[in-house]
C-alpha cells in the first residue's frame, strides 16, 4: 500500500536508466569525438558537459523543427557511409565561404545526414510515419527564438562550451533589437574563456556589423587575431582553426579599409588570401584596394 | 429429503511443494460432507486439519486436486453458484478508505441488487451489527471488532441461503460472541444454512445441528451432535480429543 | 457490467483518497507553473521550451500514476485480504481484472484531464490562442497507450507479485518500447541470422507506443496525424490491451489464493 524505501530507490534507479536512454545519442557523439572514453566515466565525471550537449542538440532538433535522426538513424547512416563512401574523403569542409557563420557551417555538415527517412519497410514502419516529423524544415524566420532557452540551459550546464553562445549570439543578432542581449551573452561567454578567439571573433563581428562600433570592432578583432595566433600549434592545423583565422582576418581588413587604412587592410586581406580557399575572391578585393590607395596618393599628390 | 447446500464427494486438496519441504501437502485427502438445507452445521478439527482449505475450495480460492464441491448443487468452479451465499474469512479485511455504508454499497453493486433495496438493507444491516455511530467513518478508524462487525455485515448483504463462517468468534469480545451467536440462531430460525468452523466447542454444542470433525484432512466423525453425545457418553471435547488422538503427557 | 463498474469505482476512490496520489498531482502542477513562469532572454513569446518541459512532466507523471496505480491493485488486494469477500461473491475473475483495468485507466484519463486543463491555461496566457482540438487529439493517444501502459502493469502484477519490482520492470519495458521499439526493425537488419530475425520478430510483437507519443510533432508545430490514423492506432492499442487483459487473466484464473 504505501511505498516503502526500497521502492523509491527502485523507481529512482528507472528514472536515472530513462535518462541515460534520453542522453545516449548525446553520449553516443561524445564518445565518438573522444574515443576511448568509457560511458560510465562520462556519466560521472562530465555529467553536466553531457547535459549542455544534450540541450545544445535540443536547439538544433528545434531549428530542424523535429526533424532529426535518432542515434539508430546515425549508427545505420555511418555504416551505410562507411560502405560506400569508404574512399571519399572529407574534403568538402574548406568550401565554405568565410564570411559563413559557425552555426551554418555545423548544419552545412549535417545537412547531408538529414535524409534519414527511408522508404518504410514494413506496415509498422510505414503506418508509424503518420506519428513522426517526415519533412526537414526549419524554423521560420521569426521563430528562432524558440531555440535560446535550451543555449541558456546549455550555458548553465557548461560554461566552457564555446558554441552556445556563439550559436545563441548568431540567432539574437538576427533581430535588431537584441543585439543587446546577444552583447551581454557574449560578455558572459568571454568571462568564462577569456582566451577564446572564436567568442573574440563573434564579439568584434557584432560591433562592427551590427552595432557600427570600429573602435572597439578594432580592438575585439585584433585580440581575437592574437588569441588565434597563442594557440597551440597543433590546434591550428585543423580545418575548422584555419577557416577560422580566415574569417578574423577578413573582417579586419574590412574594418580597416571602413576607417580608411588601406595599407592595413592589405595587409589583413594577405593574410586572409593565404588560408582562403578562394584566394581569387579576396585577390579581387586587394586589387580594388591597392587601386582607391594609387589614386588616393595621386590626390595627394596634386594637393 | 432436504436439499443438499454443501455436497463434498472425495475431495482432495494439495497444496504445490513449498520450499523446505520435498513432496507437495496434502491439506484435504477424500473428504465426504453433506451439509442440508437450515442446518447449523459445525466443522470442526485442530489447527492445521484441513477447515480453511475446504472452505476455500467452496469459494473458489482454491482449486481442488480431485473430487468434486458443490453449492446448491453448482459447482464451484462457477461463480454463480456464489449468488446466495455469505462468507466471513477468518481473518477480515476491508478496504480502510472506504466507510462501511460504502462497503456495503459496493458488494450489494456486485449482487446486482437494486439501489432502493440495497439502501433498505444497508440501513437494517448496519443497526444489526451496531455500527450506526461510525457507519460514515472510513474503516482505518476502527477497532478489529469493529472491523470484524463490517465482516459480518457484508457476509449478510445479499440474504444468504447458506452462510460460511470461518472461526466467526475469534477475536470477538464476550459481548460480540453472544451477538454472532444470537445471529446464528436467528438465520437458523429464518430456515438458512450455516456452515462454520470453530475450535470454541461449547459454543458448537449449543449451536450446532450437526458436526464434523476433521484431523490431518480426514474426516473422523459426523453426526448429530445429541447421538454423538449419546454414542461416546461425554462431552464434546473429549470425543475430540479421543478422535484425534491426544495423550496427556505427564509435565517433567 | 454492473460488477466490473462497481469494482472500478473503488479502485477511484482509493486513488483519490491517497495522499502520495495528490502530491504527484500538486508537484507536476506546481512544476508545470514554475515552467510556465520562467523566462529566457526576457523573453515570454518563446513558448516551444515551455510546451516541451510540461509535456514531459505530464508524460513522466501520468506513467507514474499509471503504473504504479495499475501494479499496486491486485497484489494489495490479495496482501489486505480484500480480495476475498470480493471473491466470495458471484465475480468472476476476469470481470476482476477487467474492472481493475477501467478503474486505472479511468483514473489516468481523469488526471491527464486535470494536467491539460493546466497546461491549457498556461500555453493560453502565453499565445493567446488555445487549439482545443490538437490538445484534445493529444490527450486522447495519451490516454490510449496508458490503456495499453495499465494492461501491461496488471499482467506484470499477477506474474510478479511484488509492486516495486514489477513497477520499475513496467517503467523499463515501456521507456525500452518508446525509445528503442520503433528502431529495431532498422537495427535487425544490419545482424547475423538467427539474432537479425529475432529481433524482427520482437519488432513486430512489441506494442508501438511510440506512435501515441505527439509531443515533438505539437511542440514543433508540424501537422498532427489524421482521424483515420488515429482511429486506426486506437483499435491497434485496444486490440493489444485487451491482449494484455487475456493473458492477464489466463494467469489469474487458476492462481490459488490463501486466506
Ligand atoms: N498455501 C499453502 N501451501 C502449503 N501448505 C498449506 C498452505 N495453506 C495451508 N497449508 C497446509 O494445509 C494444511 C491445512 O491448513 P488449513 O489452513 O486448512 O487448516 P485449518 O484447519 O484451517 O487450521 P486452523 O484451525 O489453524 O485455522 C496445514 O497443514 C497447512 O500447513
Ligand atoms: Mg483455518
Amino acid at each position: 500500500m504505501h511505498a516503502s524505501p526500497k521502492w523509491i530507490v527502485a523507481l529512482l534507479a528507472t528514472l536515472s536508466v530513462s535518462l541515460a536512454t534520453l542522453l545516449a545519442p548525446t553520449a553516443q557523439q561524445r564518445s565518438e569525438k573522444r574515443g576511448t572514453d568509457g560511458f560510465l566515466k562520462i556519466m560521472l565525471g562530465d555529467g553536466r558537459r553531457l547535459f549542455a550537449k544534450h540541450f545544445f542538440t535540443k536547439a538544433d532538433i528545434y531549428f530542424h523543427s523535429g526533424y532529426y535522426p535518432s542515434i539508430f538513424d546515425q549508427a545505420n547512416q555511418a555504416n551505410q557511409k562507411a560502405i560506400t563512401h569508404a574512399d571519399e574523403d572529407d574534403h568538402h569542409d574548406g568550401k565554405e565561404d568565410h564570411d559563413a557563420h559557425h552555426h551554418e557551417d555545423h548544419d552545412a555538415d549535417h545537412e547531408e545526414g538529414m535524409d534519414f527517412v527511408k522508404e518504410p519497410r514494413d506496415w509498422i514502419e510505414r503506418f508509424g510515419r503518420n506519428f513522426t516529423i517526415n519533412q526537414h524544415t526549419h524554423l521560420a524566420e521569426g521563430k528562432q527564438r524558440e531555440m535560446l532557452p535550451w543555449l541558456r540551459i546549455a550555458a548553465e550546464m557548461d560554461p566552457q562550451m564555446v558554441t552556445t553562445y556563439t550559436t545563441a549570439s548568431y540567432w539574437l543578432r538576427k533581430e535588431k533589437n537584441r543585439v543587446g542581449e546577444a552583447r551581454q551573452f557574449l560578455l558572459e561567454g568571454l568571462r568564462n574563456n577569456p582566451k577564446s578567439d572564436e567568442l573574440l571573433f563573434e564579439l568584434g563581428s557584432l560591433y562592427y556589423n551590427d552595432m557600427a562600433d570600429t573602435n572597439r570592432a578594432r580592438n575585439v578583432m585584433t585580440s581575437a587575431l592574437s588569441a588565434w595566433f597563442a594557440r597551440p600549434s597543433q590546434s591550428k592545423t585543423n580545418n575548422e582553426a584555419i577557416s577560422l583565422l580566415g574569417r578574423i582576418a577578413v573582417n579586419l581588413a574590412r574594418i580597416e579599409r571602413d576607417s580608411g587604412n588601406y595599407v592595413e587592410a592589405i595587409r589583413y586581406f594577405e593574410l586572409g588570401k593565404t588560408v582562403s580557399p578562394t584566394p581569387e575572391g579576396i585577390q579581387a578585393q586587394i586589387d580594388q584596394l591597392r587601386q582607391n590607395t594609387f589614386s588616393n596618393d595621386v590626390q595627394n599628390i596634386r594637393k | 429429503m432436504m436439499e443438499s447446500v454443501v455436497q463434498l464427494k472425495n475431495l482432495r486438496v494439495e497444496y504445490p511443494i513449498a520450499s523446505g519441504s520435498s513432496v507437495p501437502k496434502l491439506a484435504v485427502n477424500g473428504l465426504s460432507l453433506d451439509v442440508r438445507q437450515g442446518e447449523v452445521f459445525g466443522f470442526l478439527g485442530p489447527n492445521g486439519a484441513g477447515k480453511t482449505t475446504t472452505m476455500n475450495v467452496l469459494l473458489g480460492f482454491v482449486n481442488a486436486t480431485g473430487g468434486e464441491a458443490r453449492l446448491f448443487g453448482v459447482n464451484v468452479r462457477e461463480p454463480i453458484a456464489r449468488q446466495r451465499i455469505g462468507y466471513l474469512p477468518e481473518l477480515t479485511y476491508y478496504y480502510k478508505f472506504l466507510s462501511a455504508e460504502e462497503i456495503l454499497r459496493f458488494y450489494a453493486k456486485v449482487f446486482g441488487i437494486e439501489r432502493m433495496e440495497a439502501d433498505r438493507r444497508i440501513d437494517r444491516l448496519i443497526k444489526l451489527v451496531e455500527l450506526e455511530h461510525a457507519s460514515k467513518r472510513p474503516l482505518k478508524s476502527y477497532s478489529k471488532g469493529m472491523q470484524q462487525r463490517v465482516g459480518l455485515a457484508q457476509a449478510l448483504i445479499n440474504n444468504p441461503d447458506l452462510l460460511i463462517l470461518d472461526e466467526p468468534t475469534s477475536g470477538l469480545d464476550p459481548i460480540g460472541r453472544m451477538k454472532v451467536r444470537e445471529i446464528i440462531q436467528r438465520l437458523k430460525n429464518e430456515g438458512k444454512t450455516v456452515f462454520f468452523s470453530s475450535h470454541e466447542l461449547g459454543e458448537v454444542e449449543t449451536v450446532c445441528d450437526r458436526v464434523a470433525i476433521v484431523h490431518q484432512g480426514q474426516l473422523r466423525e459426523e453426526g448429530r451432535v445429541a447421538d454423538l453425545l449419546a454414542k461416546y457418553k461425554t462431552g464434546l471435547e473429549q470425543i475430540f480429543l479421543d478422535l484425534i488422538g491426544y495423550k496427556p503427557q505427564a509435565i517433567t | 457490467m454492473n460488477t466490473v463498474w462497481a469494482i472500478s469505482t473503488v479502485v477511484i476512490k482509493e486513488l483519490y483518497r491517497r495522499k502520495d496520489f495528490y502530491v504527484l498531482l500538486v508537484l507536476t502542477t506546481l512544476l508545470t507553473l514554475a515552467a510556465g513562469s520562467m523566462s529566457f532572454f526576457n523573453e515570454n513569446t518563446i513558448v516551444r521550451a515551455l510546451k516541451e518541459i510540461c509535456l514531459l512532466l505530464i508524460w513522466i507523471s501520468s506513467l507514474i500514476i499509471g503504473i504504479t496505480t495499475a501494479a499496486r491493485q491486485i497484489p494489495s488486494e490479495k496482501e489486505n485480504r480484500t480480495i476475498f469477500p470480493l471473491l466470495a461473491k458471484p465475480v468472476t475473475r476476469w470481470q476482476v481484472v477487467l474492472g481493475k483495468f477501467l478503474g486505472c485507466w479511468l483514473a489516468c484519463g481523469i488526471t491527464l484531464i486535470v494536467f491539460y486543463v493546466f497546461f491549457g491555461i498556461l500555453v493560453g496566457a502565453r499565445e493567446h490562442t488555445l487549439p482545443v482540438a490538437a490538445f484534445a487529439k493529444l490527450m486522447w493517444m495519451q490516454w490510449v497507450a496508458l490503456g495499453v501502459v495499465v494492461a501491461l502493469a496488471l499482467l506484470g502484477s499477477v506474474v510478479l507479485s511484488a509492486p516495486g519490482p514489477n513497477a520499475t520492470l513496467c517503467f523499463i519495458v515501456v521507456l525500452g518500447v518508446t525509445f528503442v521499439g520503433p528502431h529495431l526493425g532498422k537495427v535487425s537488419v544490419g545482424l547475423t541470422e538467427p539474432a537479425g530475425t529475432l529481433l524482427y520478430s520482437i519488432y513486430f510483437l512489441i506494442p508501438h507506443l511510440e506512435w501515441y507519443d505527439l509531443r515533438d510533432i505539437f511542440i514543433n508545430d508540424q501537422i498532427l496525424p489524421g482521424n483515420a490514423a488515429c482511429f486506426m492506432a486506437t483499435f491497434y492499442a485496444a486490440a493489444y490491451a485487451t491482449l494484455l487483459l487475456v493473458l492477464t487473466w489466463a494467469r489469474f484464473r487458476r492462481q490459488n489464493l490463501n486466506t
